[in-house]
């Protein structure tokens, strides 16, 4: 049976989608055979930044209302023949989404691949619900500063409260925090949230850092998820991410601010 | 000349007290000071000439007030002080006539001392069973099984607190019904935890403490890191926009002082 991971923040514009495709697209290269669901229903994101746009037939809500199978919705990725996307419904709203009927595609979906990654909406209702609830570990993503580390604490509260593994006594999700945007010279200079204030704040572990990096915007525009750029700081520190994810130790990087050069001090920048 | 220098030799103050409620069910003299001995006996450093009220409200038959006098002469004898009755039907005319206070009772204290307030039946009592809490999202630690009432003592049992493992998360409410509550972990900003006792986080308090949620004004709140949005007691409660330095971030004590909400560190 694979595994249910769920990618949530509860504050929007964190970064979540950009997070999930490229969790996805480090899970592929590792070997896993993976499906990544896009539970923003009305506001279907993760095709576009994955680069399957012009190929989505079926979606979620289709195969949720017998419209489709399962097989059919499924995207497979150019890039890896492992990864598959289910996308979100562009013309329905999230009231089309039914307990019974996500329980069934998700049920579907840990029978055939090794992870199934939730991609969850903004918010607290009915969409970020479900993406959450069938959870067995959530990765909360987190910018450090104080409105995106309230939500995240709002739904760290529910899943710990409200999902699957909640209502049936089992063992709680297991959580982990995705520090992004975040911005080593501004934490420097103490107008940012450092790790350890947000690790504080939350009770729950970083288990990555993604740079604040111009490479992550050009990225989501191409297509390209930005893990899939080996040369960007976001890139390799997604790759960390996933590493530490599937168990590995892997020290952090990307947490020391750039030292200026000696013509960057002299002329400023 | 003699105005400057006048200092008034009193000062009149509003308090609040805790004070037991002795509610007579059946009017026997002789039994009831007997029993109420023997209930000061077993609790002597609690109980000896505690000041109570006196509850004639379900005394059967009704006394009269030569019967009260002699009431308040024997419970003296047996250990305890009446110092003022109910203001109730039965109580006020009867007050009148001893020639004590009346004292109002509200709804809510009443219902909450009736507990502690039965000297005269106390051996049938059994602990009650500690309820479920309340809370908006089930919490945590809601599956953590109730504390089994032990087999039926004819001692009062401590009533065991609601233990939760922290954090308790922005949005979630908890309510220790009867009893304290102790939190092993962080309050988030933004979640409510309640009790009718005290109420001891473990951990950062950054979201809304209340304690003696029922009314009981000598309940207090405990916690190892000061910073809460807001705490009360009794229902005497403080804003805090952010948290006095002094104290900020440190382990506190909130209690009632003259019916204000004050908080001191705790040494350490």
């Amino acid at each position: 049976m694979g595994e249910v991971i769920v990618v949530t923040s509860g504050k929007g514009g964190v970064g979540k989608t950009t997070t999930s495709a490229s969790l996805a697209c480090g899970f592929a290269r590792r070997g896993k055979k993976i499906a990544v669901v896009d539970f923003d229903i009305g506001l279907r994101n993760l095709d576009l930044i994955m680069g399957c746009e012009r190929r989505v037939v079926y979606d979620f809500v289709n195969v949720i209302n017998g419209d489709c199978s399962l097989k059919q919705a499924l995207i497979k990725d150019k890039r890896f023949d492992n990864l598959s996307v289910l996308a979100a419904s562009q013309t329905k709203d999230k009231d089309a989404l039914t307990q019974d009927g996500v329980a069934k595609v998700i049920d579907e979906l840990k029978s055939e691949f090794d992870i199934v990654l939730c991609d969850s909406p903004a918010g607290i209702e009915r969409g970020a619900f479900f993406a959450m609830y069938f959870a067995d570990r959530a990765v909360v993503v987190v910018n450090p500063e104080v409105s995106s580390v309230r939500d995240s604490d709002r739904v760290l509260g529910i899943m710990s409260s409200k999902s699957r593994r909640a209502e049936q006594g089992q063992t709680a999700v297991k959580e982990h925090l995705l520090l992004t945007r975040y911005s080593p010279e501004r934490v420097e200079r103490g107008d940012m949230m450092s790790i350890g204030d947000v690790e504080e704040i939350l009770g729950v572990k970083v288990i990555g850092v993604i740079p604040e990096s111009p490479e992550v915007l050009s990225a989501s525009n191409s297509g390209v998820p930005v893990i899939l750029d080996e040369n960007s700081d976001a890139g390799q520190a997604y790759t960390d991410a996933v590493a530490r994810l599937l168990g590995d130790t892997v020290p952090m990087r990307f947490l020391d601010a750039k030292k200026k050069g000696f013509f960057q001090r002299l002329f400023g920048s | 000349m003699q105005g400057l220098l006048f200092t008034p030799a009193f000062e009149l103050k509003s308090a609040q007290m805790s004070l037991m409620l002795l509610a007579v069910r059946r009017f026997d003299l002789d039994q009831l000071q007997i029993e109420i001995a023997q209930h000061v006996a077993k609790a002597p450093a609690l109980l000896k000439n505690a000041p109570v009220v006196l509850d004639l409200g379900q005394a059967d038959p009704k006394p009269t007030a030569h019967q009260v006098t002699n009431l308040l002469m024997r419970t003296q004898v047996a250990g305890l002080r009446v110092v003022a009755l109910v203001a109730d039907a039965i109580g006020e005319p009867l007050a009148h006539a001893v020639g004590l206070p009346a004292l109002t009772v509200g709804p809510r204290r009443k219902k909450s001392d009736e507990a502690p307030a039965k000297p005269t039946e106390s051996e049938a009592a059994a602990p009650t069973a500690p309820e479920i809490p309340a809370t908006a999202d089930a919490e945590p630690g809601a599956e953590a099984s109730p504390p089994e009432p032990e087999d039926a003592p004819a001692e009062p049992v401590a009533v065991p607190p609601l233990l939760l493992p922290g954090p308790i998360r922005g949005g979630q409410q908890i309510y220790a019904k009867g009893r304290d509550l102790i939190i092993t972990g962080a309050v988030s900003a933004g979640a409510e935890v309640a009790a009718d006792g005290c109420v001891h986080v473990y951990g950062r308090l950054s979201g809304k403490a209340l304690a003696g949620a029922a009314g009981d004004v000598r309940a207090r709140i405990y916690c190892l890191s000061f910073g809460p949005e807001l705490v009360s007691i009794a229902g005497n409660f403080k804003v805090f926009e952010s948290a006095p330095r002094e104290i900020a971030g440190k382990a506190v004590e909130i209690y009632l002082n003259e019916g204000r909400v004050d908080v001191r560190p705790l040494k350490a």
